[in-house]
């Protein structure tokens, strides 16, 4: 399961993703979004 | 009838209530902004020297970034674009660490979170909205 949390008002790609392995935090990433 | 005086009930009341109605408002984290990009000291967007004066050199280099002690920096065009986390010793600015339980993040971030599926078909939606994406579950 992966959170994305971003500025709600104003989306600019601005993020911190949460992987959550087991119920607990494995990793975070602070940044941007950057596609695919 | 009652054997507290009327005024006595308030003025216990009256500060309960007020302690409760603040400490549910300093619960509410703020939607994210540039400084909360931020670890160990490093910035989204720093450039490559300011990395290395900020943490000394990595503990080991590849393609896919910079490897510190339980943080991995992603660099695009020399610039920081990701900061990853990858152990305990390192917490973002709101204080989530890598162990901790998965009820903390959604504490700390939950105004402002989608989870990944939504947020997938928020920005597949056609060029025609500009709106953010819904944060309902």
């Amino acid at each position: 399961m992966v959170q994305i949390c971003y500025k709600a008002t104003d989306f600019d790609e601005r993020a911190v993703t949460v992987a959550l392995t087991g119920g607990r935090v494995s990793r975070i990433n602070v940044g941007r979004i950057i596609e695919p | 009838m009652s054997v507290i005086p009327k005024a006595s009930f308030s003025l216990v009341v009256t500060p309960l209530l007020l302690t409760i109605a603040a400490a549910a408002t300093a619960q509410q984290p703020a939607p994210l902004v540039t400084r909360d990009l931020r670890v160990s000291g490093v910035s989204i967007d720093d450039d490559s020297g300011s990395v290395r004066q900020r943490l000394g050199s990595p503990v080991s280099v590849d393609s896919s970034g910079w490897h510190y002690r339980d943080l991995e920096i992603f660099l695009k065009s020399g610039k920081v674009a990701i900061l990853s986390i990858t152990g305990p010793s390192r917490a973002t600015r709101g204080g989530l660490r890598v162990g901790d339980f998965a009820v903390r993040a959604r504490t700390l971030y939950r105004p402002c979170y989608a989870d990944s599926l939504s947020w997938f078909r928020s920005v597949t939606k056609p060029p025609t909205s500009t709106s953010a994406p819904s944060l309902s579950r």
